[in-house]
């Protein structure tokens, strides 16, 4: 079965993968606790994505070394241990260059140490893949990952408060609903139902 | 189609028509023909983008699926007559593509559709559609009709003062600010009475909700019954037990569920309304009531199998071997999924 998951992963299966069909935020529904509490503009979507990317990417990296025959329960504490000691230069780098917007991050952005992209990303594909493969698998679902964080953000930004990058666009109607926690929700789960529709048609295009 | 009661399902709506049109008849009475256009506006929208969303989904439209049309009266009748037009539309497309065709149509949602229309909208535009002309009063055309002229509901007052300034007749023919359709309370019960016997609505569901919360609403008010009577017909609470939850599209299917369900939002009406001081509460508490229906089945369910491994004998009958057949269906989805 290994075998079956190695060779279905080719590079431009993996890319189609991380992109769109098993999207972390949109198919797979992971990290998406600071999305909806803390996404309601462009600049914010800008903030997570950036906060993201640095911790997910250097944990997954230096986790990738964390050697197989470690008992499952201290590998996953060896994890956060990691998560934690990228959080501190990321956190560093971050409020240098955004202070305000980190900050308006309150708790969730320490919580990313611990999110579920990294348990779930390590733990499936650390040990079945080569290093090569693997890095890439995990760029493109950060990538994907963070792609629609910003479509959602720049969504959530017009129609929750009718202003794109903090800028006045004139929308006729603002929901007004969709700044909200609930209005969040709502929007994330419209956007994971089109993104199926959309995987949906391509695969009846294809046949 | 056979409902949960044993009636067939045209049967229930078209109940639920009649009394929805009287209600209607005596809103367009009080609000003059700003109502009736707010009413003949939402339900056409629901109507046309019903079908719509039915075609696009490229299922079969059922002649006699009245179900657009009890969306499209429920949600009218909960908006103020003053409702700009647009919002009203916005409302009715958001019931029906979001609430109802998302989940698979008609007898698939897991919501109210009408509740998460109103819940929509009263979350995305309260200055309009939580304020209140006055009844007997001219209200203008124009789609926004100036605030001057609008005021905040009876429920809002009661809520922050703890008494409304109404009379009880006042209170049973609805002479007070409030939605165009929920508050005349003396038609209401008359309704509640006739869907009842005509087992439209769940007379256990409907029963332990009005006696749950009738007797909180009693003790938490220092035993005022002026208090009871304006919780039940100064706004939404009446109309939303007997339209939106006890209705039986979204009925458990056991008597015991239904009891517990009745009781489940009967409580929490009046948590919301006491403890968070929510205008309409009936509405959220059958928005946050509905996922339970399926677990209260479940457990009807599993309950009545551990009677009949114990003692042999299978408590329940047509409906519980019901909600197998439902649960069944429910897990062959889950596992096609």
């Amino acid at each position: 079965m290994e075998k079956d998951i190695v060779k279905e992963n080719s590079c431009k299966t993996i890319i189609f993968n991380a992109l769109l069909k098993k999207n972390p935020m949109l198919a797979s529904g992971m990290v998406i606790a600071p999305v909806i509490m803390t996404v309601d503009s462009l600049p914010r979507a800008l903030t997570l994505a950036a906060a993201f990317s640095l911790i997910t990417f250097f944990t997954l990296l230096i986790s990738s070394f964390v050697p197989k025959s470690i008992v499952y329960t201290v590998r996953i504490i060896m994890y956060a241990i990691i998560g934690a000691m990228v959080y501190v230069p990321a956190s560093i780098a971050l409020e240098y260059f955004i202070p305000e917007q980190i900050e308006r991050m309150g708790i969730f952005f320490p919580l990313l140490i611990i999110n579920s992209f990294i348990i779930f990303r390590s733990e499936s594909i650390f040990f079945l893949e080569s290093k090569g493969k693997m890095m890439l698998d995990i760029f493109f679902c950060i990538v994907g990952y963070d792609a629609a964080v910003l479509l959602y953000g720049i969504i959530r930004e017009i129609i929750g408060s009718g202003t794109a990058w903090e800028t006045i666009t004139g929308m006729p109607v603002i929901f007004s609903v969709f700044a909200e926690p609930f209005g969040g929700f709502l929007l994330l789960g419209i956007m994971a139902a089109l993104l199926r529709v959309a995987l949906l048609t391509i695969k009846k295009v294809k046949k | 189609m056979y409902s949960k009661s044993g009636k067939t399902e045209t049967s229930i709506m078209t109940d639920m028509l009649i009394v929805l049109t009287v209600l209607a008849a005596v809103a367009v009475y009080y609000y003059g023909l700003r109502a009736a256009l707010v009413i003949v506006l939402t339900v056409g929208v629901c109507c046309v983008t019903d079908f719509v969303s039915i075609k696009l989904r490229k299922k079969d439209t059922v002649i006699n699926d009245i179900s657009a049309l009890i969306t499209g009266l429920t949600l009218s009748m909960m908006l103020p007559a003053s409702a700009p037009y647009y919002e009203a539309v916005i409302a009715a497309i958001f019931a029906i593509v979001i609430a109802k065709q998302a989940f698979g149509g008609h007898g698939c949602e897991i919501f109210n559709a009408a509740a998460v229309g109103f819940l929509f909208i009263s979350l995305c535009f309260p200055e309009n559609i939580l304020t209140y002309p006055v009844y007997f009063e001219k209200i203008p055309f124009s789609s926004l009709v100036p605030s001057d002229m609008l005021k905040s509901s009876m429920t809002k007052l009661f809520i922050t003062t703890g008494s409304a300034s109404v009379s009880i007749p006042e209170l049973m023919v609805g002479k007070f600010s409030g939605p165009m359709g929920t508050g005349f309370a003396a038609v209401l019960v008359v309704a509640a009475v006739f869907l009842m016997l005509r087992r439209s609505v769940s007379a256990i569901a409907l029963s332990a909700e009005v006696v749950v919360s009738g007797v909180a609403v009693f003790l938490l008010s220092g035993f005022d019954f002026n208090s009871v009577l304006t919780f039940f017909a100064g706004g939404m609470t009446l109309f939303g037990m007997i339209f939106l939850s006890c209705e039986n599209t979204y009925m458990p299917n056991t008597r015991s569920s239904r009891l517990l369900y009745g009781i489940l939002v009967g409580g929490l009406t009046v948590l919301l309304q006491y403890y968070s001081k929510t205008e309409n509460a009936i509405v959220y508490a059958v928005v946050i009531a509905a996922p339970f229906r399926i677990e209260l089945d479940r457990r009807a369910l599993s309950f009545a199998e551990m009677l009949k491994s114990k003692h042999g004998a299978f408590f329940g009958n047509k409906s519980l071997k019901h909600v197998k057949e439902t649960l069944d269906i429910l897990d062959k989805n889950d596992e096609e999924k």
